[in-house]
């Protein structure tokens, strides 16, 4: 696992990853986007349920995409989206009252999974100085409850969850988005982080010896 | 660790070969501008859609396929090319996407290939942002997956049904009555039960053998389907015992459910053999109460099932009322 100060900055990155992301999808949706800024915490996948219980309530049904990325960043990223009180994933690319068709929400909770992905690993990629690969979105359920998320395998692995809440123009949509990262891509994050955190340091203490000059 | 660099086309080390892999790899590849204007489409693109390189490269894709709605194309174009991210369309949703045919004679006719497409952002020798498109032909994988859900559908409809009256069988109607009575403990509904047997049969296979019982069976399947709704379910409890689940249904939907089952079965003609064989069935009722379980709700129905027989037969029995404590009955104080 990272250590504080590690993942205080990974959160940070994430911050700015999620920032920056926000105006393409508005560009791209013609729309006024929110992402509010990310919560980060961690959570053992067997208590994944439980602890989106406490978020979206015991009987939320949801849409569940999951996407896996690599090579530097790799791992696999679970988006878990409220599938219901009318926030339908096609909401936010045609008029909600339009009535999709079980196809239509499928491929839009796929591209939403897809963009939400990709706008926080690709901009966190970024952010570190790689680049990602992913795998095509996968809809491991769709409009089901809550309790049927599989967290049967590896059901002590550590997930990093992201939470944050996605808003277009009345539509409002509530997501998570758990990672699972490999062994090797821990290992990496947690070198590359402590490169940046050295770098930044190094800054700090050269911007502090010029303030003294000064 | 793999190094950060940006995909070109195709001016990179040894063209040659990267064109002859283009060009021979058993996947579509195309690569689009931000109008759909196609500025490379290799010789599977070629097989599949009946247009050459030659007559493809410089035209856009709604002149070559004008009768394809490509509104989803056009939107994932845009998307890579704002986002850089990679964007996908799945077989499994969109099917055909481009009207792109392959030889099948097994299976009949040429057909369309289901395609899965994968869109990246790549970017020509003069940093103009284009969009690669690759197609993979998931057709009988697709085809393959539909046959196997299909054949457990198959599987899952024998395990659930009685095979001679085609009603669930018992295990399956006992199951959903469990569900019901833990959903209404949840939503504060009612579930109400019919539990009901066919009148002399054992009479019946005596004088006219079983086969024509099977028939007497069958024919009792078919009227409670012509009067169940659709949200009732219907089972064979055992021999000659039916149950119905009645959902979201008090006392009196299922007093009245059960006269039209009566009823229903009453107006049941099985002839055999030159023989009119009359049918009759004696039905129990009972609601479900806090806290019942499948066995003590169906203990009261069949309770009421016998008070039926008792009556006479061929008629309906309510179960009997709850017994009320004498203080939440409002008895004088004394």
């Amino acid at each position: 696992m990272l250590s504080a100060e590690q993942s205080e900055y990974a959160a940070e990155l994430l911050n700015i990853a999620f920032g920056q992301a926000a105006a393409p999808l508005a560009a791209l949706m013609g729309r006024f986007v929110v992402l509010s800024p990310p919560q980060v915490s961690s959570v053992r996948r067997a208590q994944a349920v439980g602890w989106l219980e406490e978020r979206f309530g015991s009987a939320s049904h949801v849409h569940v995409v999951q996407q896996a990325f690599q090579p530097d960043l790799s791992g696999e990223a679970m988006l878990v989206m409220l599938a219901e009180r009318g926030a339908h994933a096609w909401g936010l690319f045609a008029d909600p009252d339009d009535g999709p068709s079980d196809a239509e929400e499928k491929d839009a909770a796929l591209e939403i999974g897809n963009l939400l992905v990709g706008a926080c690993i690709g901009r966190l990629a970024e952010q570190l100085g790689t680049s990602v690969r992913y795998t095509p979105p996968r809809l491991a359920l769709f409009d089901r409850p809550l309790q049927e998320l599989d967290v049967k395998r590896a059901p002590d692995a550590e997930l990093l969850v992201i939470h944050t809440r996605f808003s277009v123009e009345g539509t409002c949509f509530e997501s998570c988005l758990f990672l699972v990262l490999s062994q090797e891509s821990m290992g990496w994050l947690g070198q590359t982080l402590d490169r940046m955190l050295d770098e930044l340091f190094a800054d700090d203490d050269s911007g502090a010896e010029m303030g003294m000059a000064l | 660790m793999s190094e950060n660099r940006v995909a070109t086309v195709p001016e990179v080390d040894g063209p040659a070969l990267l064109a002859a892999v283009v060009e021979r790899v058993a996947v579509g590849i195309l690569v689009v501008d931000a109008r759909l204007r196609v500025r490379l489409w290799n010789q599977w693109m070629s097989d599949a859609s009946g247009f050459s390189t030659e007559r493809a490269v410089g035209q856009r894709l709604d002149e070559l396929f004008p009768d394809t709605p490509l509104q989803a194309v056009k939107r994932k174009v845009r998307q890579v090319l704002m986002i850089g991210n990679q964007a996908f369309f799945d077989a499994r949703i969109h099917g055909a996407l481009l009207p792109l045919r392959r030889s099948a004679p097994l299976q009949g006719d040429a057909i369309w290939i289901q395609q899965t497409c994968t869109l990246s952002r790549v970017e020509d020798a003069t940093g103009d942002q284009l969009v690669c498109i690759s197609i993979s032909d998931e057709t009988a994988a697709i085809q393959a997956e539909r046959e196997r859900h299909e054949a457990h559908e198959r599987l899952k409809k024998v395990a659930r049904t009685d095979s001679l009256t085609q009603l669930l069988n018992r295990p399956t109607i006992c199951s959903l009555l469990d569900d019901e009575l833990q959903r209404d403990q949840r939503t504060g509904h009612d579930t109400s039960v019919l539990l009901f047997d066919i009148d002399h049969f054992k009479q019946v296979n005596d004088t006219h053998g079983h086969l024509a019982g099977d028939a007497v069976l069958r024919a009792v399947g078919e009227a409670c389907a012509r009067v169940m709704r659709q949200t009732d379910q219907a089972g064979r409890y055992g021999g000659e015992e039916f149950l119905i689940v009645l959902n979201d249904t008090a006392a009196p939907g299922a007093l009245n459910a059960a006269e039209r089952v009566v009823q229903a079965i009453r107006d049941t003609v099985v002839e055999w053999q030159g023989d009119v064989i009359p049918v009759r069935a004696s039905v129990g009722v009972s609601t479900a109460r806090h806290g019942d379980t499948v066995e003590t709700l169906l203990a009261r129905a069949d309770a009421a099932l016998y008070a039926a027989k008792d009556a006479g037969r061929d008629c309906v029995r309510v179960e009997a009322p709850e017994a009320v404590a004498p203080d939440e009955a409002g008895s004088p104080a004394l």
